[in-house]
């Protein structure tokens, strides 16, 4: 899944139970679950599949859904240049889990270490100098949020195969704007380019 | 003697696409219930019987709050939810308050008071809006990319029926009176919704969800033909207890609780 879909899931989830009830959320995943076996966060990532279930149960309102949905999560910024453009995240929950990671120490440092180039997690925990245990499970805590995005392998001398992560965005912005907290965040254009929900966003 | 017989169940077979369907048999029992009532209106052999009011708002009263509970359930199934929870507990309310405005407008004339315009009219009148936030609710949380032509039709299938009743009660009403404009919040409120409805019928079609849709776009139009048709009888003084057009505010009231027995179903 990609990093970007892995933290827009969590929140998706809970604006359609918010708006159309826990009833209708149970329905569209037994749904997902009969005709695809699969639940709703997976169907998050395979976004046709998700499309496709919303559309037999509300038509041509299914568009009209998810752009909404999404809409309330992340709002693109206008920008000339195409492979840089800002997000402001306007979930709340969204924003609380970004400045919860960049609030810890370590977590950051990761980030920090990862921001631009891929890197292996031994390296990212020496480089940010923070001890194995609890280093493998803030970086373990990030790639589940979605900070982190498996990019590419190195393959050590005994042939095995190490997955590289790097971070999902290249900067992020912090500034309080009429007593609100406003996060925006730059994506790396290749977590852009692999999530099927920005390209939703975008369109 | 053994008889044999299947005694496992056929294993469930995943639907390729879920579709709803609506059972036409619904529409004729409601055909069937109203002709049968108008041919027992008919029987009293004396039009101006107390007795035909009486049965007139309570049959009113009747289905507008068989429609009014089935909101209220659909409403609490989906309490804690922005769009549907709010918006059909609006639905709701809005025929508790035609239920209302019918107890109201009967004891208002058992009074000998007049009882139009009254509060009454007032307690009707909140019909419309209620159910066009119903209807607005969820088109704009739903809503896709929309035409230019439905735009318009949107828009002008108000305006037309507007107009054409404002230009005809005009030459009847004694200038601008408060019956005009009465007649013409009417005109407005039940086109408005109308086109709301059939704008929302159209978004869910080819979705389970565009059949209770579709039942309530038919509901709310018998309620609005109901009120067309009674606003130019009453603009040439033809009205009666007993009219026929009556049927259509029922079987509107009554359609809309299967739309929303519908969508029970299907959500």
């Amino acid at each position: 899944m990609s990093g970007l879909d892995a933290l827009i899931a969590k929140s998706l989830k809970l604006i359609v139970k918010d708006n159309l009830g826990e009833v209708t959320f149970e329905k569209i995943e037994t749904r997902l679950f009969e005709k695809y076996g699969i639940g709703f966060t997976q169907a998050v990532e395979d976004f046709g599949k998700l499309d496709f279930v919303l559309r037999e149960f509300f038509g041509g309102g299914a568009e009209g859904i998810e752009k909404k949905i999404l809409d309330k999560i992340v709002v693109m910024e206008e920008s000339k240049d195409a492979e840089k453009q800002w997000i402001t995240l306007e979930d709340s929950r969204l924003m609380e889990l970004i400045l919860r990671s960049l609030g810890d120490e370590d977590k950051k440092n990761i980030i920090n270490t990862v921001m631009g180039e891929p890197k292996i997690i031994s390296d990212i925990l020496e480089t940010s100098n923070i001890p194995q245990t609890s280093g493998y499970r803030k970086i373990n805590s990030l790639i589940d949020d979605g900070m982190l995005l498996p990019k590419g392998y190195v393959t050590t001398h005994d042939g095995k195969k190490v997955t590289k992560y790097q971070a999902i965005f290249e900067n992020v912005s912090i500034s309080i704007e009429k007593n609100k907290i406003v996060v925006k965040i730059l994506p790396t254009k290749e977590s852009v380019d692999e999530s099927r929900i920005m390209q939703i966003v975008c369109s | 003697m053994f008889s044999f017989k299947k005694s496992h169940r056929e294993p469930d077979i995943v639907p390729e696409k879920i579709s709803e369907k609506i059972d036409y048999k619904i529409f004729l029992v409601i055909a069937v219930g109203l002709v049968a009532y108008q041919f027992y209106l008919y029987s009293f052999k004396n039009p101006d019987d107390p007795n035909i009011e009486l049965v007139e708002t309570i049959v009113t009263t009747v289905t507008a709050l068989v429609a009014a509970v089935a909101g209220f359930f659909i409403a609490k199934r989906y309490w804690k939810s922005s769009v549907f929870g709010t918006s059909y507990l609006a639905l709701a309310s809005g025929m508790l308050c035609n239920a209302a405005a019918e107890r109201i407008y009967y004891f208002l004339e058992q009074q000998g008071q007049t009882p139009s315009p009254s509060i009454a009219d007032w307690v009707w009148l909140a019909f419309y809006p209620l159910t066009f936030y119903h209807l607005a609710r969820n088109i704009k949380f739903f809503k896709p990319k929309i035409s230019t032509p439905v735009k318009a039709f949107v828009i002008l299938l108000p305006v037309v029926i507007t107009g054409v009743y404002a230009f005809l009660d005009f030459g009847q009403e004694e200038g601008l009176t408060t019956n005009y404009f009465l007649g013409l919040a009417y005109i407005v409120g039940s086109s408005v919704i109308m086109s709301a409805a059939i704008l929302g019928a159209m978004i869910f079609r080819q979705g389970t969800l565009g059949t209770p849709w579709l039942i309530l776009a038919i509901g709310i139009v018998l309620t609005t033909l109901g009120d067309n048709w009674y606003s130019y009888l009453d603009v040439y003084n033809q009205y009666s207890v007993t009219h026929p057009l009556n049927l259509l505010w029922y079987g509107g009231y009554l359609v809309i609780a299967y739309a929303l027995y519908k969508h029970k179903k299907v959500l």
